[in-house]
């Protein structure tokens, strides 16, 4: 292979693998974050029928909540 | 809307006040590219506005600046050192504005600081990495094809400008010498636009390997010295055409070595 070649492929390669680690560490934060696109959520959170208590009024308990 | 109080005789600030805010302003506007020019009149405006005279002696890192005020005799003498910043015209146009602003409103001089501190924690409204990212790559593929390029060439240069202008991010990130991350950049950028002769994917491979390094050409400090050389504020004109040579010089340097290892062009 020439040297041409050879020196573009190198800065190329670098590059690529630059961006890459970059994407990767961008992509970590992003997962780590609170708010992330892919979570497993509480069952309260996936099922929630208008009625139920809210997880903030948790204490705030009243008579309806006895029955 | 901006809510401003016009300014009252009371209101009238100190030589002091004025010279150290003025002194602030200076440096701010000189560092973000302006020329000495308009440094002096942004300057003579703000200050004739509160009712006072300036000297001021402009040194390429130093602002040196005396307020009179006529009323009292009291002078005051400040020298501040301009901070290294990135070229903004955004900045240098919120900062010409504000003197127009104390001018024509009249505003008072807390207000002014108020509003001055505002423009400098914005950074006069910088745009996002990823856009300056895109933007200086399509602009320096509008200039592949100013020169005749061909749509390959500019998807070349563009690609080519992108590794070159990150590099160059990143370096000054880590506080890298300038000279050594332009040199680095242009380097980075012939190699990779070399790719088009090397791989006979277009028609035009020279015009593609001579663009691809158009966005590292001090175009500003160049044009700001010939504007100083023609206010006569040589000492400023002579060191930012030095500065500007010597980035085109280390420009050079890593262009040349890009093409000497690609074997293109004069070698």
């Amino acid at each position: 292979m020439s040297l041409p070649f050879v020196t573009w492929c190198c800065i190329a390669g670098l590059f690529v693998v630059l961006l890459l680690v970059r994407l990767a560490r961008m992509a970590r934060v992003c997962f780590n974050r609170p708010g992330r696109i892919f979570e497993i959520g509480t069952e309260r959170e996936e099922m929630f029928i208008p009625g139920d208590r809210l997880k903030l009024d948790e204490h705030d308990l009243d008579d309806f909540d006895d029955l | 809307m901006i809510s401003t109080t016009s300014m009252t005789f009371d209101d009238r600030p100190s030589a002091r006040q004025v010279c150290v805010f003025l002194a602030r302003y200076g440096t701010a506007l000189l560092g973000c590219g302006a020329t000495c020019i308009r440094l002096e009149k942004n300057i003579d405006r703000i200050a004739a506005s509160w009712g006072m005279k300036t000297s001021i002696t402009i040194m390429p890192r130093h602002l040196h600046i005396t307020v009179t005020d006529p009323g009292s005799d009291d002078l005051f003498t400040a020298i501040d050192e301009v901070s290294p910043a990135a070229v903004s015209f955004s900045l240098n146009t919120r900062l010409s504005r504000l003197s127009w602003e104390v001018a024509d409103c009249h505003l008072n001089y807390d207000n002014t600081v108020e509003r001055f501190d505002d423009i400098i924690a914005n950074c006069g409204g910088r745009l996002s990495r990823g856009g300056e990212l895109l933007l200086v790559a399509a602009a320096n593929a509008s200039f592949c094809r100013l020169f005749g390029g061909d749509a390959v060439a500019m998807a070349v240069v563009a690609v080519a400008t992108l590794a070159g202008y990150y590099l160059k991010i990143l370096m000054l990130e880590h506080h890298i010498d300038v000279r050594v991350v332009v040199m680095a950049s242009a380097f980075v950028s012939a190699v990779l636009a070399a790719g088009d002769a090397l791989f006979g994917i277009g028609s035009t491979p020279g015009v593609a390997l001579a663009t691809s390094v158009l966005y590292l050409v001090p175009g500003v400090p160049l044009l700001n010295s010939f504007s100083d050389i023609l206010y006569r504020h040589y000492i400023c004109a002579f060191s930012r055409l030095v500065d500007a040579t010597v980035t085109v010089a280390c420009l050079s340097i890593g262009m040349c070595g890009g093409m000497l290892l690609m074997n293109q062009g004069m070698f």
